[in-house]
């Protein structure tokens, strides 16, 4: 007993050691109370909660993944996102043709006819083009980088905005109430009742009408959506805020004399925070959903620009659908995996942001 | 109560009034439009007259593109909305546009409403398994699976059904709602079981895509009502863990559902744009599709504000059913 706790104090235990009086007061002199207790900051459980569950953290590692795919692998692909394989190709049909000849048999014959094509195009899986070729010649492996590229910024970037303008409006809403509160929540409201997807067919129109081409016109799109996205958040925030203000903090807040941007920004935001990121996850999975589904209905990004949503599309020609798997199962599973990911690490988040939780 | 209704009833009005108001400018603003296209193809060159295409127009109240144009076709458009008069479809000529609604209906009612009741079926009993075992094996296992379900893309889905059952497999046709070699004229057995099989992959998609969040929302709700003081009484009383399931967890944990049934409102009526395309079916939603896209303004209206109104009343639904489903809850202020 005594060694140890000359090791542990060298220089401050020595004189109250010799005077052997308490040995509680220098165990308190050598060590913090918190090397014998071990807690953590809230930063540091909600993390260690998050990483135990196993499905966060393989929804993690598929989106850094995702992400590493899409933003590196590009650079090492031998293919450009709208470079087209000439290496040319030979088509060879055959057809069964059946006659009755002048005796009457039954002939059976083949017609044959191979056809010679510039254009390397609906190749097959082959280590030049790990997952073929389209119906235009390009890399599908590589369309698929790009397009994995588009999904996910914009994602992002939808998201972000949304729960920008959000936050914003839907604390001022709670914190102010009255009349604030009235006009914003009424303009949720809104937004709410206008169906969503009719509304992007009809700015679709608008757009390619005002010459919109390429990719241009799925930004704006994604613009439109995030303008009417933001009430959902607005009411999370707004919900919240409601409870809180009603919390001794704030009354401390207010007695403090701070000023009404800081007791919105500093002392209610972040306790919304959890929520609002969990929500915000979510939404990330949903939003690529969106932006696919504008893409398969042909309303989003046009066909020659690589998106997932434009890729899977094929699949609505049966053509493609019964003969060419590979031309729509990569970009399907691409979308699944991302939306998949993103709702594993949300629902992690929910449960490591939950006090009640027990594991 | 009945204030309270009163006065939700008018903030749904207003509600209405302004998604029509900005509905109406976006679909004005909409450079499509059918009678433009319909005069341009059938007037070419000398018998092209910009002054009866204008008339045509104004029939319409389609012809002032500015602000105020706009506002009064709208008024105009409202005033007869108010009626209950939707107007006449511009591309289909001659039909109302709430036949047209009505007439269309009838699919995607009975896809969806099928698929409903399955998924209910379905989700809720496994649901109430699942938060009974809660991290247990079949826990785990659902809830990947149900999330799997939720990340989904409908579109990717139905296509890869569509390739293992109709195309591979080959038992069912994709396309449509009847076979074609056969008629009404044929026996209504026969045509009915016609029918039914090719609706089958549809609600099969429709349902194995909505099971998911149902089935988590049960959980999390039966998880809620398992922690509760009574749940605890009434296994002190000692119980039997069936008696305490079925009897007190179960029909607590439907309150919160039956709420989220007023949601589905909008989609039990308006169909499902994607899911009927890809399987062709005569349903509304891709009559909505189409009709979207091809910018008949009469016809965009009446449909978007028919599933705006289903959505309001959803959400009064959901309301008032807190109240009476959950005696604790107090409406009004």
């Amino acid at each position: 007993m005594e060694d140890n706790k000359n090791n542990l104090i060298p220089e401050s235990g020595e004189e109250i050691v010799e005077t052997q009086t308490d040995v509680k007061f220098d165990d308190l002199h050598g060590e913090n109370l918190s090397d014998r207790v071990k807690t953590l900051s809230p930063t540091r459980t909600i993390l260690k909660r998050f990483f135990r569950s196993k499905l966060s953290v393989i929804g993690l590692v598929t989106i850094i993944l995702l992400f590493l795919i899409a933003f590196i692998g590009p650079l090492f692909s031998p293919w450009g996102e709208t470079e087209v394989d000439y290496s040319g190709k030979v088509i060879v049909n055959y057809e069964e043709t059946r006659y009755l000849d002048e005796q009457g048999n039954l002939v059976t014959g083949f017609e044959i006819t191979v056809e010679k094509n510039d254009v390397n195009s609906r190749a097959d899986c082959s280590a030049q083009h790990w997952l073929g070729t389209d119906n235009n010649g390009y890399d599908i492996l590589t369309r698929l980088m790009y397009g994995g590229r588009v999904s996910l910024t914009l994602g992002f970037l939808v998201v972000l905005l949304e729960t920008l303008i959000g936050v914003i409006l839907g604390g001022l809403a709670g914190y102010f109430g009255g009349k604030i509160d009235m006009v914003i929540m009424r303009i949720t409201d809104i937004l709410y009742c206008i169906p969503q997807l009719p509304l992007m067919l009809i700015f679709s129109a608008i757009f390619a009408e005002l010459g919109m081409v390429s990719v241009v016109r799925l930004y704006y799109m994604m613009g439109i959506l995030t303008l009417i996205g933001w009430a959902g958040i607005a009411r999370l925030v707004r919900g919240q805020i409601l409870s809180l203000r009603e919390q001794d903090f704030m009354l401390a807040a207010k007695c403090s004399g701070l000023s009404v941007k800081r007791k919105i920004f500093k002392h209610l935001i972040p306790n919304v925070l959890p929520q609002l990121i969990v929500s915000m996850t979510l939404g990330l999975g949903s939003i690529i959903l969106t932006e696919a589904t504008l893409g398969f209905l042909g309303i989003g990004a046009p066909p020659e620009a690589a998106t997932w949503g434009a890729m899977i599309s094929t699949a609505m020609d049966t053509t493609y659908l019964n003969n060419f798997p590979n031309f729509w199962v990569p970009p399907g599973v691409c979308i699944t995996l991302a939306i998949l990911a993103f709702n594993f690490v949300g629902d992690g988040l929910r449960d490591a942001f939950d006090p009640k939780m027990k594991r | 109560m009945f204030k309270y209704v009163v006065k939700r009833l008018l903030l749904a009005l207003f509600i209405l009034v302004g998604v029509s108001l900005i509905l109406y400018t976006i679909i004005r603003i909409m450079p499509v439009n059918v009678i433009v296209n319909k005069y341009n193809s059938t007037h070419q060159g000398s018998t092209y007259d910009e002054a009866e295409l204008q008339a045509i127009l104004d029939r319409y109240n389609l012809g002032d593109n500015s602000f105020w144009g706009i506002i009064y076709g709208w008024w105009k458009w409202i005033s007869a909305f108010a009626t209950g008069d939707l107007g006449v479809s511009l591309v289909s000529e001659g039909r109302n546009v709430s036949e047209l609604i009505f007439e269309n209906m009838g699919v995607s009612f009975a896809v969806s409403l099928i698929a409903l009741v399955l998924e209910l079926i379905i989700a809720i009993p496994l649901g109430i398994k699942c938060a009974c075992n809660q991290y247990g094996k079949l826990d785990y296992t659902v809830t990947v699976l149900t999330m799997i379900g939720i990340s989904f893309p409908s579109f990717f889905f139905a296509s890869i059904i569509i390739k293992i059952f109709a195309v591979d497999l080959g038992w069912f046709d994709t396309q449509g709602l009847h076979s074609g070699y056969l008629s009404p004229a044929n026996s209504g057995w026969e045509w009915f079981i016609d029918t039914a099989w090719h609706l089958v992959l549809p609600i099969f998609v429709l349902t194995i895509l909505s099971i998911g969040s149902m089935m988590r929302y049960t959980r999390t709700n039966t998880l809620e009502v398992l922690n509760a003081d009574y749940i605890r009484t009434a296994r002190a009383k000692g119980l039997s863990e069936n008696k305490v399931v079925y009897k007190h967890v179960f029909r607590n944990t439907l309150i919160p559902l039956v709420t989220t049934l007023a949601g589905v409102l909008p989609g039990l009526f308006g169909g499902s744009m994607i899911v009927e395309q890809i399987f062709a079916l005569p349903g509304i939603g891709n009559l909505a599709y189409d009709l979207t896209r091809q910018g008949d303004i009469p016809f965009i209206m009446g449909y978007d504000m028919f599933i705006a109104v289903l959505t309001v009343i959803g959400i009064l639904l959901t309301d008032i059913m807190y109240a009476i489903v959950d005696p604790r809850v107090k409406l009004g202020k």
